[in-house]
């Protein structure tokens, strides 16, 4: 068991943190993040390699932690430090501030939009993933995009 | 004015700029290691544990540090133990496997498509042969509801749903006599929610009211009325012959779980602590109440008048309400655990039935579906040959 797991674990720990970085904004979070869904998979990889996608497996792990109990140690952790805008503005080229505006979405809202927008799921995986109804992951992108001043194909009344 | 389009760039970017630690992996191998110590050692302090059962009171031992460990008597002081029950009394979990292979006579398939084209998304079931479908023309827009009978292989119209009145129904509810859902809109800058209600009988939709200003975390249909609880908590009716909206009285801090009952969890789309354990449930047709005490150590633990479910660690645990029941289920835990029908908890793409210890899969390991409504008497997925698979929890065990 436990070589395919670290086979696993080094063939993809990689991408799961970049993933959770996206997700958390934080690369610490990211670590922490990534290591304890690991934690979760490796205590159940018998099981889920026999019936189930690990990388998806620890991806709804992480997102759904994220959105839960990790939300305490997240909000100390940013009464602790101040967002240093400036290094995110020179690591990240481009639409820095739309990186940097994503740190002000609630975590609900910011990890639909991640689902979304670089995980590339529909919606109806999204409510699956984070265990709300399709209608609700619709409304919450719906209102970050508005935060974030970011334009619709096609708005949702329209298709109504 | 941004587009969606430079959302995907700068979460692309970040992810592409950003370096992951060197010794990742490493360092969970030492956690894991860590670990697994740890639980050994816990694992030998605690040997021969058992689950006590007092007098309605449940104390569940086992499995955390000395330090921790509850006292039973300290928890349950005028308790004197009724019964023992050692954790391999319930039936242990065996092998999963495929739903159509553990209950054959319960499963069947339903079309995929209308004759139409909409797309049929599995509602519920009605008896053990009648399957009621949502059909939708476009992405989540249903239109019409349809019954399919698996022994006839006949549909039949139950009603078609007004369109056009500018929001997606959702959320529809089985109640005994009546299927029921609603749509939100914004009326100058006020939500308003559109309550309505089509005989499960069959027959035309009625809109049974509008009410402005509230929010739905969950809904569902009485034999007379409409009802729904608001996000801060609170159950609320509406006739469905007519007439104001009411509060029901003593649902302060409770919301609708599934008709008649309610829970002090708030629902799924609202809770944002996955942890908190259901402490209530209330019967708002009976007054029946359960004072739920969660065994220590576990989270997440909901019930419905039949089961309760809960995490402990890498373990499932369940029990009904009252407390009795209670059983580990080593390795079966989850994040996505729900209590679905009177029969099954599903966790994942697995389904679990804790009075025989039957564990099935559902679908595939990415496609399986949660039950759709808040009492489930179906669960559905793509059987991969152009139709859908449907356990039919009414069939199961005749």
């Amino acid at each position: 068991m436990d070589d395919t797991f670290d086979d696993f674990v080094r063939a993809r720990a990689g991408a799961l943190f970049r993933y959770g970085f996206v997700l958390t904004g934080d690369t610490d979070d990211a670590a922490d993040l990534v290591q304890e869904a690991l934690l979760r998979l490796g205590d159940t990889w018998d099981r889920v390699i026999r019936k189930d996608d690990p990388e998806g497996y620890v991806r709804t792990i992480m997102v759904r932690q994220h959105i839960s109990w990790w939300r305490r140690r997240r909000r100390e952790h940013l009464m602790a430090e101040t967002p240093d805008l400036g290094y995110t503005d020179r690591r990240f080229d481009g639409d820095a501030g739309l990186w940097a505006e994503l740190e002000g979405l609630p975590r609900r809202q910011r990890a639909v939009l991640v689902l979304r927008y670089y995980e590339d799921l529909p919606d109806t995986e999204i409510a699956r993933i984070l265990g709300v109804s399709p209608g609700t992951v619709r409304s919450q992108a719906s209102r970050a995009l508005d935060k974030l001043r970011v334009q619709r194909q096609t708005a949702l009344m329209e298709e109504v | 004015m941004r587009t969606e389009q430079d959302l995907r760039a700068a979460l692309q970017r970040a992810a592409d700029q950003v370096t992951p630690p060197a010794d990742l992996a490493g360092a969970l191998r030492g956690r894991r290691r860590r670990r697994t110590r740890r639980r050994y050692q816990a694992a030998l302090a605690f040997a021969g544990v058992v689950i006590v059962a007092a007098g309605g009171t449940v104390v569940l031992r086992g499995g955390g540090d000395g330090a921790t460990a509850t006292n039973p008597k300290k928890v349950a002081p005028t308790a004197t133990p009724a019964a023992s029950t050692r954790i391999s009394d319930r039936p242990a979990v065996k092998k999963a496997q495929p739903a159509r292979v553990a209950w054959p006579d319960a499963v069947s398939t339903v079309p995929a498509k209308a004759g139409d084209g909409a797309r049929y998304m599995p509602l519920a079931a009605l008896s053990p042969t009648e399957v009621v479908l949502l059909a939708q023309r476009t992405f989540e827009k249903t239109t019409r509801i349809d019954v399919y009978d698996t022994r006839t292989e006949q549909t039949r119209v139950l009603t078609r749903i007004p369109v056009n009145q500018g929001y997606l129904p959702q959320r529809f509810e089985v109640g005994t006599d009546y299927i029921g859902w609603y749509g939100m809109t914004l009326r100058d800058g006020n939500k308003v929610a559109h309550f309505w209600v089509a005989p499960r009988a069959g027959g035309p939709a009625i809109k049974v009211g509008e009410v402005t200003g509230t929010s739905v975390a969950s809904n569902g249909v009485s034999a007379d009325s409409f009802v729904w609880s608001a996000f801060p908590g609170g159950v609320y009716r509406i006739p469905i012959t007519g007439g104001s909206p009411e509060k029901i009285a003593g649902t302060d801090g409770l919301w609708l779980a599934s008709w008649p009952w309610a829970t002090d969890l708030p629902p799924s789309s609202i809770n944002t602590d996955m942890d908190r354990n259901q402490t209530r449930l209330v019967n708002l047709e009976t007054g029946e109440k359960h004072d739920i005490v969660p065994p220590p150590g576990v989270k997440g633990l909901h019930c419905t008048f039949s089961w309760c479910a809960g995490r402990s660690g890498d373990d499932l645990i369940v029990m009904h309400p009252d407390g009795s029941g209670l059983s580990r289920v080593a390795g079966l835990s989850s994040y996505m655990i729900q209590v679905a029908g009177s029969h099954f908890i599903q966790t994942g793409g697995s389904l679990y039935d804790p009075v025989t210890g039957k564990t099935a899969t559902i679908g595939t390991p990415r496609e399986y579906r949660w039950a759709p409504t808040s009492s489930p008497t179906l669960v559905s997925w793509e059987d991969g040959h152009g139709r859908q698979g449907v356990l039919n929890m009414l069939a199961v065990d005749g």
